[in-house]
């Protein structure tokens, strides 16, 4: 265990004891684990098939269809009834609990598309014929892995300048700031729409082009930072020692700054989610076809018959939001150092 | 060893559109002297006279604005910054507020030792070593290297500040108020630490303070600063006993002493004047006592005369008493 100092105990225990965001924080890790398992949760593949005396896990190696005595050299679809029959003769299979992926088109639905939930889909399916849970699944999966690596991007590059702004200060820090005011007045989604008409956006076109503009959000907070720190006497000090201006803003000034990056992750990290989901709700985000919640915004949208569309995808990023702002919340209270010294 | 010949210091005041120049402050204003090797110079002058911009540009961790300053006769303006930074071992500075100059974050250890692990090759054995050795000679234990600046005193914590400032073995040293945040008899016991190691090392020091019985106390010879100008130099014994300058006297008469002479004294009215719009001439003439004519209305400029061996005052105030 790594010995925490007597301020940063203190800061957890101001965080444990807001309920609503020690909740909030274990709830989003715990759907956030869940989800990095989708693939064992909804999926149109068999956990574990037992066939002629060998245990196969499809999940991870692709076995052809003549391997269970089959016709064709293509990938065993065993969601078809032939297949199914093929490996019961021999065998058995242990399905997910949820037995589609987000993108297996449901062929034996008795009612037209989108239908409404039943036991064997749970939330329904929406118009294209595929599990509305499996989606969401496999959505929030995306949105929050997009989400993270988007806000871990954006604080480095954000840190970085913010730290070069402050630290150096005067003109660099002019020329930079009128750079950022320019900067921040291009309208993200227009690059967006002129992007996609030149490439298809994917989740790495994506990133690049929010990162593009969502690294600013840390320099102001960055920059006060190091503006104010960097005339501390112990900052003197080492500049008199002769240390680099490297080893002193990674040494001296970066923890100054960690406060107030740590207060803005979780409020970026929602921005982000909130930023795809737009994105794919106006179809210019992730290609067709991906989970996403945002394009199951839209097919709410577009299918107002059929309310648990909408309604799940609503609550979807309602919640999640939520969590994610209330988690903030509590961060931000706690490392408040107005708060840090109340004694509850 | 080091010399200072006509060291200016000016900050630009900027503002307003494309941040254009429209003023300066004279911090420090054509100052030479020199300090021996060995000698512990003093520095007095009251808030905002330009002891601490001039302390900060000797070893230019404020860049001066012009000037020439010589350490072992070379002028070190000219060093690039890599030169600069070899040579940083040499100087090293001690600051006022115990509290502000070490990082909270770092454990004692890891702020003596900085110095160390940039400028020498030593090993981790001797590191410690040399860490231990330093923080007995400032009468501290070993034990104390494991904590954090929080959990020490004020005098304790200048105790860390000086080890800091020697564990390179510098040459000079700038001792910038060092016992002015702290009480009187803590204040003693870190002056006797000064001088202490001052002989152990045989350190040079710029001490640079507004309390003169402290500087009564330590210095070789004393330097008196009003607006950024020299008004008068001399050993501490000739300045104490026979000072010429209206200000170096108004400073000593009116120090606070417990047991008080009730005698004429020279108050002075007013406040230091604004260095960004200094008085012309003579620069102390708005608050002299007693001013000649010509020095009334600025048409003696400043600028020292040896009044007796090695004792200087400024031309045009010498005869103002």
């Amino acid at each position: 265990m790594i010995k925490l100092s007597p301020l940063n105990r203190r800061r957890l225990k101001n965080f444990n004891s807001n309920r609503r965001g020690f909740y909030s924080f274990w709830i989003f890790i715990l759907l956030l684990i869940l989800s990095l398992f989708a693939d064992f949760i909804a999926n149109d593949k068999p956990l574990i098939i037992k066939y002629e005396n060998k245990i196969l896990f499809p999940i991870f190696k692709t076995y052809q269809e003549t391997y269970f005595n089959g016709d064709f050299e293509t990938e065993a679809d065993y969601r078809d009834p032939y297949v199914k029959n093929l490996i019961n003769e021999k065998g058995w299979m242990v399905w997910p609990i949820i037995p589609y992926s987000f993108d297996t088109i449901i062929r034996d639905l008795e009612i037209p598309v989108p239908s409404p939930p039943s036991a064997k889909n749970w939330l329904g399916t929406d118009d294209q014929a595929r599990d509305v849970l499996a989606r969401l699944i496999y959505g929030f999966r995306i949105s929050v892995l997009f989400g993270l690596t988007l806000t871990f991007f954006s604080m480095i590059f954000g840190v970085t300048a913010g730290a070069i702004q402050g630290y150096f200060g005067g003109n660099i820090d002019l020329i930079f700031q009128r750079f950022m005011e320019i900067w921040s007045a291009i309208p993200t989604l227009y690059v967006l729409i002129i992007l996609a008409s030149v490439v298809q956006p994917n989740f790495w076109w994506l990133l690049l082009i929010l990162l593009l503009f969502s690294w600013m959000g840390y320099v102001g907070v960055v920059r006060a930072e190091f503006l104010r720190a960097r005339n501390f006497d112990y900052v003197r000090a080492a500049r008199a020692l002769g240390v680099s201006n490297i080893t002193i803003i990674f040494r001296h000034l970066l923890p100054n700054a960690t406060v107030a990056t740590i207060t803005f992750l979780p409020f970026s990290l929602s921005a982000s989610v909130t930023a795809l989901s737009g994105l794919d709700f106006l179809g210019f985000g992730l290609p067709p076809g991906s989970a996403s919640l945002g394009e199951m915004v839209n097919q709410g949208r577009n299918n107002l018959q059929a309310p648990w569309l909408g309604l799940t995808s609503f609550f979807t990023l309602a919640i999640m939001l939520s969590l994610l702002v209330f988690t903030g919340e509590a961060i931000r209270d706690s490392l408040d150092p107005r708060k840090t010294f109340v004694n509850k | 060893m080091i010399e200072i010949r006509n060291l200016k210091k000016y900050f630009p005041i900027k503002g307003g559109f494309f941040n254009k120049q429209y003023g300066e402050v004279k911090a420090v204003e054509n100052v030479s002297f020199k300090i021996p090797e060995g000698e512990i110079l003093g520095l007095v002058g009251e808030s905002g006279s330009g002891k601490t911009t001039l302390g900060r540009s000797i070893i230019r961790l404020i860049e001066p604005s012009n000037g020439k300053i010589f350490y072992n006769n070379k002028n070190i303006i000219k060093f690039k910054e890599k030169e600069m930074r070899e040579l940083r071992k040499d100087f090293q500075i001690i600051f006022q507020d115990p509290f502000a100059s070490l990082d909270p974050r770092k454990k004692v250890f890891d702020i003596i030792s900085q110095g160390l692990k940039i400028h020498t090759k030593m090993n981790k054995e001797e590191i410690y070593e040399k860490v231990k050795t330093i923080i007995n000679d400032v009468g501290l234990q070993e034990e104390h290297l494991k904590r954090y600046p929080h959990e020490f005193s004020g005098g304790q914590r200048q105790r860390i500040g000086i080890a800091r400032a020697l564990v390179l073995d510098p040459k000079f040293i700038i001792a910038d108020e060092p016992v002015s945040a702290l009480d009187v008899t803590i204040q003693a016991q870190i002056l006797n630490l000064i001088l202490e190691l001052k002989e152990k090392y045989s350190l040079t020091i710029l001490f640079i303070s507004h309390d003169l019985s402290v500087i009564n106390q330590i210095a070789d010879r004393v330097m008196v600063m009003y607006l950024g100008h020299m008004v008068e130099i001399a050993s501490t014994k000739k300045l104490f006993s026979n000072p010429r300058h209206p200000y170096t006297r108004s400073l000593i008469e009116t120090a606070p002493q417990i047991f008080r002479k009730d005698k004429k004294k020279i108050i002075l009215k007013g406040d230091i004047p604004s260095p960004i719009n200094p008085p012309s001439g003579c620069v102390f003439r708005t608050r002299c006592p007693n001013p000649s004519h010509d020095c009334k209305h600025g048409n003696i400029e400043m600028g020292l005369i040896e009044v007796s061996p090695e004792h200087w005052v400024d031309q045009c105030c010498v005869n103002c008493n």
